[in-house]
């Protein structure tokens, strides 16, 4: 199931509130949470829910038995037991996304013809996969203390607030509230707020930009303008940003409404005025686990600090998907931040703030490019449609069209990529009178319904809408 | 006192929280007692239905697919939500000169052939509904074009005009040789047959306001070059200037991708022309004529102006005598005998299958003109507004459709001693990989029995439940399933409808709304 889904909305949505609100009991509480993620999950992957519950189950067992051989001094068998828990779930990780990926570049380097498997994809094997390694190393590590009940385990895991496309929540962030957690009016309402904010932003900008993208960036190449080439670009942009985040706002809000608090994980990263500083604001929980569990142990900046970026920027690449379009994406953005790192970064930041926005902006777009295309070839004959070396034309009729039939939507969209709704929020948390807070309650709840409204009419009269970031 | 402040905006907070969960259980509870409609009158077709639950289809993801495909279909105050969200579309910018520009149904990940396996998984889902053999009209917006070819992919584009609808047009010089290669291999292989070539142009190259010129490419251009393409074995057809002359007239429909049957005349007039032929006047035919069509731009696009202003559809039955056969997919060699048009029709969105009842894979004409021709038209859709005027000139006609052929054509040819051999596609076909390696499968192809593609949609409820004698009636329901597999998107509907139109090929049946009725009729009028 995907939250920008009636049936989620108006049936499972109610349904898991009533029953979780209406029962007292902490831990039945936590059996409702659960069985509702399990059918959340179930209904999209009947099959592989039995994977996530088993990795569950192994990855609660290994940290139990990590925790134990920790406790009583046995370093290499907890070594050990950490070693058999990555193996599988990084195993697991490698069979369903990389097998096809890796058998196919094994047959173009040594001409055999291996039959190349087609395993389909669980959804969200890459987010909880994550999510169950950081665990078990922070066990490890003993940074947290190892869960003594599986149904608890299994209900971090499978919550379905973040399950299929992320944030990364760290177990060590909701241990405690797995435990004991209340809602506050306060988080009840504000996690709708942010629930129906972060639908809007899948409903009414990303699915929207997403017809418009492939209109650009799958047209043949000799058909493409210049100006069309940039501006599909330019969409697929603003829809990945606005698809994400959405997915992460939705996650958030609804993790709150169940008292709990995952961290932020986009921080407007269009505004910001360099690579280094992108990757702070892009995908925070994504970036925030390559530095923890890999960049650090791999020695950090303190030894062969460039070998490190490369490493996590492969991965990063990786992650994002079995291609090698993605690999490239990664280590253009590692390349990138060495090069900021080296020195760049402090010319950055005595420039004007509107030539480092363009700088950023202008790669971030070139970025997107290759993320998109996996076609190698295609890729090439895109740039050049962009940087005009393939003769084609400026502008073209139908992009002008198209550009003011979209015209007020563009404006809205791109001007919400700026933090205007945090600045709004900040300034109504100043207001102190009754009158003017019941104004903005009054507000708040108007313009929710009104999202809400919107947004039923638009999956109403558009059922078609994956979420992008399946494909992770 | 700071109590207080925290009661007081606790009690705002709490009015955010009622007014939502308000709504989505006030919702929640009507989608669940409301009763569920079963048709949609405004997109004329049947809504999905409420799936069985079975353990096989739980654990396949059929299930789900389905009730979340039921869920959005039988939503309270659909149609209400569906025109906020046409009107949503509206306000998303302005429409100078009332110009839109309709997207076609590309998917995100259609581009992304190397995309994971995980998408593959979902456009299996996909595939089995644009299953290329199963419905009518893959020339339809969108249909079939695809991905395939670099022509096809901005086909999915619609130019609206006011109340009218034209594809953007993509040519492709790589498809247009392999085209040209085919038809000159017919005309190598078959001595002694004349070959013809016909080629129809679409409405946007006549009625694209001068002022979004270069919005489509130029199909007189690709024509030429195709022609250039041709060897001197093929008789070319020029069609496009006998339409050009007639451009003022209504030879294309509005909410339609076909031309009406007077632009098939025009093309007609060519051909006669080509083939020294005397071409009967049109007022020597009884002219019919059915109003009210609003064809696949429409479904497509849900575009009111479109829907204001209805298509109608004529056709000319020609006075000559003959005698008709039908032959259904999976069974070459068992003739039913039909009629030229299907005269029943009743106007909606498949009004323009009156000719020739649709696409059937042979259709036999034998006719009492002795001049010792038979002529076979191979065509896709384009052919079928075409096809009732080569009765006159022909002792045999053979009406073979390109998509669904099952036989060896070649062989086919030989045996029938036929004389001359008339391919027409329209523009957007022969800039279409799928449909030209359609024209090289059915060259020589073995026959292989044709399996109906049941397996990819269940049949259900509908038919468990339902005595049999009314199996057939109950037929069209299987449609909204279909349709509710893959979620409803308005570019799919075009893909749909025309399906129906197969199923009940299947049947022998018409595909017209009140399936009992026109068999009733049908059955009434016999062998006309």
């Amino acid at each position: 199931m995907v939250f920008s889904n009636l049936f989620f909305i108006y049936l499972f949505l109610p349904l898991n509130l009533f029953l979780y609100f209406i029962i007292k009991n902490r831990t039945w509480k936590n059996v409702v949470l659960l069985a509702f993620s399990l059918f959340f999950y179930a209904w999209g992957e009947p099959v592989w829910v039995f994977m996530l519950m088993l990795t569950a189950f192994l990855d609660y067992m290994w940290a139990r038995c990590i925790e134990y051989f920790r406790s009583s001094g046995q370093n290499t068998r907890a070594k050990i037991a950490l070693s058999a828990s990555l193996i599988f779930d990084l195993g697991m990780l490698v069979v369903f996304k990389y097998s096809g990926f890796l058998i196919e570049n094994l047959n173009a380097a040594t001409g055999l013809s291996l039959p190349i498997p087609k395993i389909a994809l669980p959804i969200g094997i890459s987010f909880y996969t994550f999510q169950t390694i950081s665990y078990v190393l922070d066990v490890y590590r003993g940074q947290v203390s190892a869960q003594k009940r599986y149904y608890k385990y299994l209900m971090y895991l499978s919550s379905y607030h973040q399950l299929v496309a992320g944030p990364i929540v760290r177990y060590s962030d909701v241990a405690g509230e797995i435990e004991n957690r209340t809602t506050t009016v306060e988080d009840f309402s504000e996690g709708l707020t942010k629930f129906c904010i972060g639908l809007s932003k899948k409903v009414l900008v990303s699915n929207v930009a997403g017809k418009l993208v492939t209109q650009y960036m799958d047209a043949p190449l000799q058909s493409l303008s210049v100006a069309g080439a940039w501006f599909g670009v330019l969409l697929y942009s603003l829809q990945l940003y606005y698809d994400f985040s959405a997915y992460s706002d939705m996650a958030i809000g609804l993790g709150r409404i169940f008292g709990f608090h995952y961290h932020k994980n986009f921080d407007y990263p269009y505004l910001s005025k360099s690579v280094t500083e992108f990757w702070r604001r892009w995908h925070i929980s994504l970036g925030s686990f390559f530095r923890d569990y890999v960049y650090i142990p791999l020695g950090g900046n303190r030894k062969h600090q460039i070998f490190n970026i490369c490493v996590v920027w492969f991965l990063t690449g990786l992650w994002h998907g079995a291609s090698w379009n993605f690999i490239l994406w990664g280590m253009f953005y590692g390349i990138l931040l060495i090069v900021e790192k080296i020195g760049l970064l402090k010319i950055l930041e005595k420039i004007p703030a509107v030539f480092s926005r363009c700088y950023l902006l202008f790669l971030t777009l070139i970025g997107w490019t290759i993320f998109y295309t996996t076609d190698m070839g295609r890729l090439g004959g895109y740039f050049k449609v962009m940087f005009g070396l393939s003769g084609n034309p400026l502008t073209d009729p139908q992009l002008s069209i198209e550009f003011v039939n979209n015209i007020f939507w563009l404006i809205a969209v791109i001007v919400f990529c700026a933090p205007i709704t945090q600045k709004v929020k900040g300034w109504l948390a100043q207001q102190e009178s009754d009158a003017k807070k019941a104004l903005i309650g009054l507000a708040t709840a108007a313009m929710n319904l009104i999202l809400l409204f919107l947004c039923t009419s638009m999956l109403v009269g558009q059922s078609y809408n994956p979420f992008l970031y399946f494909r992770f | 006192m700071k109590q207080q402040k925290k009661q007081s905006s606790n009690h705002f907070a709490a009015i955010n929280i009622c007014a939502i969960l308000l709504t989505l259980f006030f919702m929640g509870v009507l989608t669940l007692i409301l009763p569920k409609p079963t048709v949609s009158e405004i997109e004329k077709r049947e809504l999905a239905q409420r799936p069985k639950w079975s353990i096989s289809d739980w654990f396949s993801g059929e299930f789900s697919k389905k009730y979340d495909a039921y869920y959005a279909d039988t939503f309270p105050g659909r149609e209400k939500f569906v025109s906020v969200s046409s009107h949503l579309e509206k306000m998303k910018g302005l429409q100078p000169d009332e110009v839109r520009i309709h997207q076609g149904n590309q998917s995100q990940n259609s581009a992304d052939p190397s995309a994971s396996v995980s998408q593959e998984g979902q456009n299996k889902e996909e595939n089995k509904e644009i299953d290329y053999n199963a419905y009518h009209d893959k020339n339809a917006p969108g249909n079939g074009l695809s991905g395939e070819g670099s022509g096809g992919e901005q086909v999915g584009s619609l130019f609206l005009y006011q109340n009218m609808g034209m594809q953007i047009f993509g040519s492709s010089e790589k498809a247009s040789q392999r085209y040209a290669k085919i038809i000159n291999s017919y005309a190598e292989e078959l001595d002694g047959v004349k070959v013809y070539n016909l080629i129809a142009p679409s409405s946007i190259e006549f009625y694209l306001p001068q002022k979004y010129q270069g919005i489509s490419s130029s199909e007189k251009e690709n024509i030429q070059f195709l022609q250039e393409q041709l060897s001197n074995r093929v008789i070319a057809v020029d069609a496009y200037s006998e339409i050009e002359k007639h451009k003022e007239e209504y030879i294309y429909f509005r909410t339609d991708h076909h031309w009406t049957v007077r632009g098939a005349y025009a093309a007609y007039i060519a051909f006669c022309k080509a083939a020294q032929l005397e071409p009967l006047a049109l007022d020597k035919m009884e002219r019919h004529q059915i109003d009210g069509f609003v064809g696949t731009f429409y479904n497509q696009t849900q575009d009111e102006k479109l829907a204001q202003t209805p298509d109608f559809v004529e056709y000319f039955v020609p006075p000559t005598q003959m005698e008709i056969w039908r032959y259904q997919r999976g069974k070459p060699f068992q003739p039913v005998k039909t009629s030229l048009f299907a005269s029943y029709a009743t106007g909606g969105p498949n009004t323009y299958s009156v000719f020739l009842h649709g696409d059937f894979p042979l259709i036999h004409i034998k006719t009492d003109n002795h001049t010792g021709k038979k002529i076979m038209l191979v065509k896709e859709s384009f052919g079928n507004a075409f096809a009732p005027f080569l009765v006159s000139h022909y002792d045999e006609v053979f009406i073979v459709d390109q998509r669904y052929f099952e036989l060896n054509l070649t062989d086919f040819i030989k045996e029938k001693g036929i004389t001359d051999l008339l391919i027409l596609n329209n523009i957007f076909a022969i800039n279409t990989e799928v449909r030209i390696a359609e024209l090289e499968k059915i060259q020589h192809q073995t026959y292989v029995p044709y399996v109906p593609p049941v397996v990819t949609r269940p049949k259900e409820e509908p038919i468990e439940e339902q005595p049999q004698v009314e199996e057939e009636q109950k037929e069209p329901l299987e449609n909204p399933q279909l349709q509710s597999e893959n979620t409803p998107t308005d570019q799919t509907k075009p893909q749909k409808k025309p399906k129906k139109t197969d199923d009940k090929k299947e049947k022998e049946e018409k595909p017209y709304k009140s399936l009992s009725q026109s068999l009733a009729e049908e059955e009434a009028k016999g062998g006309e």
